[in-house]
């Protein structure tokens, strides 16, 4: 029997339903999806409520209208820059007399290494597991095998309670449970990023409207993630007022004739701003947009190198690094990040079987979402939970209430 | 040296029980009630609770309907539906009225009770048997498990007594309630009995029921009734005294209607069937009167012409 599941991603400038079904041989299927523009954010973090309370549930009612089905439950995205990683461990010495690792012994280590708490006001969001080691070797199941002391380690993100809060009870108000809530970085990097690509180490950079989420797989395993306070609306902005125009005509121009680098050929070619040479409307060098951008890309290029530090070992990153998200779109963008990061850069690509309207760089975190939920992300041999086994609840599904 | 006390600071502000477990985002669901904030969440909110309305009517009626299925199916219940399980035998017989009846008329009235289960008593019958009763104007018959049966009855007040010829030979008394009603009373007292006066009628307004039990309705005695129940309660020591009460056309509209009462003192008392208030008052300012109350007999006082009393010494 196939199992429907929603993914929600309340971005900044717009806000993503989409609806999967699940078959019984684990393949997805995309039968609702839905966008709705989002006007209550600024930099991933909600300032007006209702008006992001109304566009996220038009779009899942939009989604659930395309699918003909309802969800109960989904899985949802969470960024902003409240967000923190740490790392945190726990060991736990083997039970068993013959020195067998057993599945309690695991569960122990991760108990402990769950254990510390957040500052007062702030709630973890995400425990993502990191490698596993037994007697102080790298493993992937330990269970069954013979040691002494099993160590394990999470990647943890921690945020403020109240944008947590305020993000679980859009969907709350909607009547659905959230499944899962997961690191925008995180959902990105599930979709584009591979197993393979994760094993040789990647840096997957999703640059969104309000905030660039980042997330670095070294060895299979996370190693950082993070959420750096520039998007696509800062390039807006800076077009704006560099070149004394209203956003919108900004976010046109950027859209249309926005690049990363300039080039040589863009110093001969002039623009009109509005398009209609009505009054008002002027001309500027195509190369005055180009270097706009630039100088912000360089810069927030410059942040994640500086925040990534030592992290950046070309030799433990042999994916490189992949953009992703809307901002990732702009022509030239890789080489510039290249050069600041000093990594190859590429433009992610997408898993073959999505239609080319949802293969976009803007979708990978939503689609990302989808693909988190058909992972399994327990411990090993540890059984996955699933909330929506009571009887009441699947009466309740059934009847759609 | 500030960070660490800054630390305790912030540790002291989660509750002790909070310690123990990390705070997961798990433990920010909301306890209060989702109250929407867009119009989308809240109409899906009201179709869902019409959805759950209508299932749980559609439930109960489902319920109801396969109960009364059952019920009615069942060869163990026979006549009437029993939801309450098995019932002793009764025990306990709570009889209540209004008037003279009591419990002992009653478990002579409804025969032995001994081994009769409650769930076999029929309160149908039994209601419709009591309420058959000339004395009883209403009754109220209920279980109460496991081992009690109450009965709650409201009977008629006698007003006037009625003798009548059963055969050539013997008389028998009736009682007259103020609808009408002819009854043969049980309980009353002798005394109270003797005090009631007596109706006196032409024979042929009495007739006789269709099954040749007991009589119809004497229709007058309504317009009749009020002032006997006036003078009893407002004017008893007049009412003490009256012996016989006869109407002639008693109707309100008739100008020859007239209610005439032999009393002790006074031969007769005619009275007007309208505003009995004014003349019973009229009738004891006469009484009290030094001329009449010394007067060892009266013989009549008309008090059917408005404030003009006639009066004969």
């Amino acid at each position: 029997m196939s199992k429907i599941i929603g993914a929600v991603e309340i971005g900044t400038s717009f806000a993503k339903a989409l609806i999967g079904e699940v078959s019984e041989d684990k393949s997805l299927n995309i039968v609702g999806k839905s966008v709705r523009r989002n006007e209550g954010m600024r930099k991933g973090e909600i300032v007006d409520f209702r008006k992001v309370a109304s566009s996220v549930h038009a779009a899942i009612e939009d989604a659930e209208k395309m699918s003909g089905t309802t969800v109960d439950s989904i899985y949802l995205a969470q960024t902003g820059s409240h967000l923190r990683g740490n790392c945190l461990r726990g060991s736990a010495n083997v039970a068993s007399p013959d020195g067998r690792v057993a599945l309690a012994d695991l569960q122990r280590a991760a108990e402990e290494a769950k254990r510390k708490q957040p500052a007062s006001g702030r709630s973890y969001v995400h425990h993502v597991r990191m490698p596993i080691r037994l007697d102080g070797r790298a493993v992937e199941d330990p269970v069954g095998m013979v040691g002494h002391k099993v160590e394990l380690a999470y990647w943890s993100i921690e945020g403020d309670e109240s944008a947590i809060r305020m993000n679980l009870d859009l969907a709350y108000q909607y009547g659905l449970e959230v499944d899962d809530l997961i690191l925008s970085s995180i959902a990105s990097a599930t979709l584009v990023a591979g197993p393979d690509m994760r094993r040789a180490g990647v840096l997957v950079v999703d640059i969104g409207a309000g905030v660039t989420d980042i997330a670095l797989y070294i060895g299979g395993n996370i190693a950082y993630t993070g959420v750096i306070p520039v998007g696509g609306d800062h390039l807006t902005g800076d077009l704006a007022m560099g070149l004394r125009v209203l956003e919108p005509y900004a976010e046109e121009l950027k859209l249309e004739y926005g690049k990363a680098q300039a080039e040589p050929t863009d110093s001969d070619q002039d623009l009109w701003i509005i398009g209609n040479k009505t009054i008002g409307d002027r001309t500027i060098p195509r190369k005055a947009i180009a270097d706009i951008i630039h100088v912000r890309i360089v810069e927030l290029f410059e942040i994640i190198y500086k925040e990534l530090g030592g992290l950046l070992d070309p030799n433990e990153l042999g994916a490189g690094v992949l953009l992703t998200g809307g901002s990732s779109r702009l022509p030239g963008i890789e080489q510039l990040a290249s050069k600041v990061l000093g990594l190859p850069v590429t433009k992610a690509n997408f898993p073959t079987g999505l239609g080319h309207e949802l293969a976009q760089a803007e979708n990978s975190t939503v689609l990302g979402l989808l693909h988190y939920g058909l992972e399994d992300h327990n411990l090993p041999g540890e059984q996955k939970t699933s909330e929506n086994t009571g009887l009441f609840k699947k009466i309740g599904g059934f009847l759609g209430i | 040296m500030v960070k660490p006390r800054m630390q305790l600071d912030i540790m002291s502000k989660r509750k002790k029980n909070e310690l123990s477990m990390p705070v997961n985002w798990r433990s920010l669901k909301p306890s209060y009630s989702r109250k929407s904030s867009s119009r989308i969440a809240a109409r899906k909110q009201l179709i869902v609770g019409v959805r759950v309305i209508l299932i749980i009517c559609f439930l109960s009626l489902g319920g109801f309907f396969l109960i009364n299925y059952l019920a009615e199916n069942n060869p163990h219940v026979i006549g009437q539906k029993d939801f309450t399980g098995p019932a002793l035998p009764i025990e306990h017989v709570v009889f209540r009225s209004d008037g003279a009846l009591n419990q002992k008329w009653f478990l002579n009235w409804m025969g032995p009770l001994r081994g009769l289960s409650l769930t076999e008593v029929n309160l149908t019958k039994l209601h419709h048997n009591l309420v058959e009763e000339d004395q009883i104007i209403s009754a109220h018959v209920r279980r109460i498990f496991p081992s009690t049966l109450q009965i709650s009855i409201k009977e008629r007040e006698p007003l006037l007594v009625l003798r009548l010829r059963d055969d050539e030979t013997k008389f028998r008394d009736w009682l007259v309630s103020s609808d009408g009603s002819l009854y043969q009373g049980h309980g009353y007292s002798v005394s109270s009995l003797r005090l009631l006066p007596s109706l006196q009628v032409p024979p042929e307004s009495i007739v006789k029921n269709a099954n040749n039990r007991g009589y119809k309705k004497l229709k007058e005695i309504p317009v009749v009734a009020p002032l006997l129940e006036l003078a009893r309660s407002e004017y008893p020591e007049i009412f003490r005294d009256w012996k016989i009460v006869s109407y002639n056309r008693p109707n309100e509209k008739d100008p020859g209607a007239s209610i005439t009462i032999k009393s002790k003192r006074v031969g007769s008392i005619r009275f007007n069937p309208m505003d009995f208030a004014p003349q019973l008052r009229r009738l004891r300012y006469m009484l009290d009167e030094p001329k009449f109350s010394q007067a060892p007999f009266i013989q009549s006082i008309d008090l059917s012409h408005g404030r003009s009393v006639f009066a004969k010494i």
